[in-house]
């Protein structure tokens, strides 16, 4: 379970990013997390990770979630990699086992096989030597989702993990992301693409600084709230 | 001329320090001048190099080893660097130009008050011939070191180097491995002051990083590679200058600029060839 407790974030003491959100995730689930560009869906995540300055409270079943950081398997959005960086596919997978590998240790012949496995359940096998400067936006998004899975945390948090990603790819990592949960995990997913929500989550989040709604997908997705969080001017279509 | 660069090794001990320290400052650079390039930071390696021209005066005017000296202003540069650019809107291109001319600048004045001006000449562009016994062996304990600290730490400098972002989600302190690559950085610069000189330390770091990352695929092969390549082109820029009786910083840069042309054309990462028969 997540518990965001009055959480507030403020850049530079002028923008206010998020403002008083109180939400409670419970899991093993897929939340959605959706609101128009600048709404604070990175941030939100960024809270919870510390990795900004936040006022209120994150919690991780009771735990402070700054604390109990290696509980969480985190995927940037656009993350700013460097994709020339000198590593191949396999150690860029193999990076997830590091959160648990103290000063000292090499990774050990079982964390080679996760890697391993992980690779092929995101369909990369074939391109584990490779550089990962010779994959494509798409595969590459499937190595940070690997990485994730080596990671073998109970939450994981992911940045729009679709974007630049094709369908198959797409369909590719939501069902390694539902097969996720359905072994206990907590997943919590910055998504912007409105037309694909339903299938994907079982719960959303609609955010515009403060959270506009929260709940199951068609609850959220009101008329009255898209205006509340895009605007008056949004123009839904919703398929059948 | 190499039996007579090779009978000089046997004969002259200045000639075998100057050999090792080479090698050894070749070595150093090329390891840790891979986590510069990787990291962005070749700017800023430059202006540690020239920052450290005023310590090297201090030292001499409190005779005083000129390592001391020349490490307290590089650490001291890097922190001014690294303070305006948090503390501001400046980039840190700006930050380093501003801070590592005056350095530069105040270390022209001191050196000229401590009247060693004759040495000037040696701090900026080397003097690897006349390194001292002291010297030779303060280079080899500072670098080992330096390899030890960057062995240990080989996996915080992995992932803070290439995911930043996965690093400060952990928990890691990425601030704390900037200033120890700084630290590094300054250590190593130093280190190659003697070899390449100030002005030239740049040139060091970076030519043999820059020519591994064009052959290798992984971080560990990139640092070995740059590692020897490092040494070679000390061991034949010492060569050449020994022989014809040219600077030897300058032959030691030139030969490794000229190893890096023509690996940017040979390079399979370049594919630079291949591209032009192909049109
Ligand atoms: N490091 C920062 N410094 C200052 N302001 C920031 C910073 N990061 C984000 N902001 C501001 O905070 C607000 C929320 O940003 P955030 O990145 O969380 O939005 P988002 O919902 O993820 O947007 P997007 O859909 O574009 O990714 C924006 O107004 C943004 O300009
Ligand atoms: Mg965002």
């Amino acid at each position: 379970m997540i518990e965001f407790q009055k959480v507030g974030v403020v850049y530079n003491n002028e923008v206010e990013a998020l403002k008083n959100i109180d939400l409670v995730i419970k899991g093993p689930t897929i939340t959605g997390i959706i609101g128009p560009n600048g709404s604070g869906k990175s941030t939100l995540l960024k809270a919870a990770l510390g990795v900004v300055r936040a006022s209120g409270k994150v919690m991780l079943d009771g735990i402070q979630a700054n604390k109990a950081l290696k509980r969480i398997a985190y995927v940037a959005q656009k993350s700013s990699i460097d994709l020339s960086f000198p590593i191949t596919v396999r150690e860029c997978v193999a990076l997830g086992t590091l959160p648990s590998l103290g000063l000292f240790k090499r990774i050990t012949r079982e964390e080679w096989e996760s890697v391993d496995k992980a690779l092929e359940i995101v369909g990369l096998s074939e391109q584990s030597q490779r550089q990962i400067s010779a994959l494509s936006g798409g595969q590459f998004q499937r190595v940070l989702i690997a990485r994730c899975l080596v990671q073998n945390a109970e939450y994981l948090f992911l940045d729009e993990p679709f974007v630049g990603v094709d369908m198959v790819s797409e369909d590719i990592i939501i069902k390694i992301l539902k097969d996720l949960k359905s072994k206990g995990k907590t997943i919590l997913i910055v998504h912007h693409d409105l037309n694909k929500v339903e299938g994907y989550f079982d719960q959303v989040v609609m955010l515009n600084r403060e959270i506009i709604a929260a709940g199951k997908t068609a609850q959220v997705f009101t008329v009255p709230n898209l205006k509340r969080a895009y605007g008056e001017n949004i123009l839904v279509e919703r398929g059948e | 001329m190499l039996a007579e660069f090779i009978h000089g090794l046997q004969t002259f001990h200045f000639l075998q320090n100057a050999l090792i320290t080479a090698v050894v400052v070749g070595i150093v650079s090329g390891v840790v001048g891979c986590f510069i390039i990787l990291r962005g930071m070749s700017l800023m390696g430059d202006a540690i190099s020239h920052a450290v021209l005023p310590g090297v005066a201090v030292a001499y005017i409190l005779n005083i080893n000129f390592f001391v000296g020349a490490t307290i202003f590089g650490i001291m540069a890097s922190v001014i660097i690294t303070y305006i650019k948090e503390n501001s809107l400046i980039k840190s291109d700006t930050a380093i130009g501003i801070t590592f001319s005056s350095f530069l600048a105040l270390g022209v004045i001191l050196i000229g008050l401590a009247r060693t001006s004759t040495d000037l000449f040696h701090i900026l562009f080397g003097n690897i011939l006349a390194v001292q016994d002291i010297d030779k062996w303060i280079t080899i304990v500072v670098s080992l070191i330096v390899l030890l600290v960057i062995i240990l730490y080989f996996k915080e400098l992995l992932l803070t180097s290439f995911d930043p972002q996965m690093a400060k989600a952990l928990g890691m302190r990425v601030n704390f491995y900037h200033y120890m690559l700084m630290m590094l950085l300054t250590l190593v610069a130093v280190t190659a002051m003697q070899s390449v000189g100030t002005i030239l330390i740049v040139a060091l770091l970076i030519t043999p990083a820059a020519t591994a990352y064009l052959f290798t695929k992984t971080l560990k092969a990139m640092i070995f590679l740059a590692a020897g390549i490092g040494a070679a082109v000390s061991v034949v820029g010492l060569f050449i200058g020994y022989s014809y009786n040219i600077a030897v910083g300058s032959s030691i840069v030139i030969t490794a600029a000229i190893v890096f042309l023509i690996s940017f054309f040979i390079s399979p990462k370049q594919r630079y060839l291949k591209r032009k028969v192909r049109k």
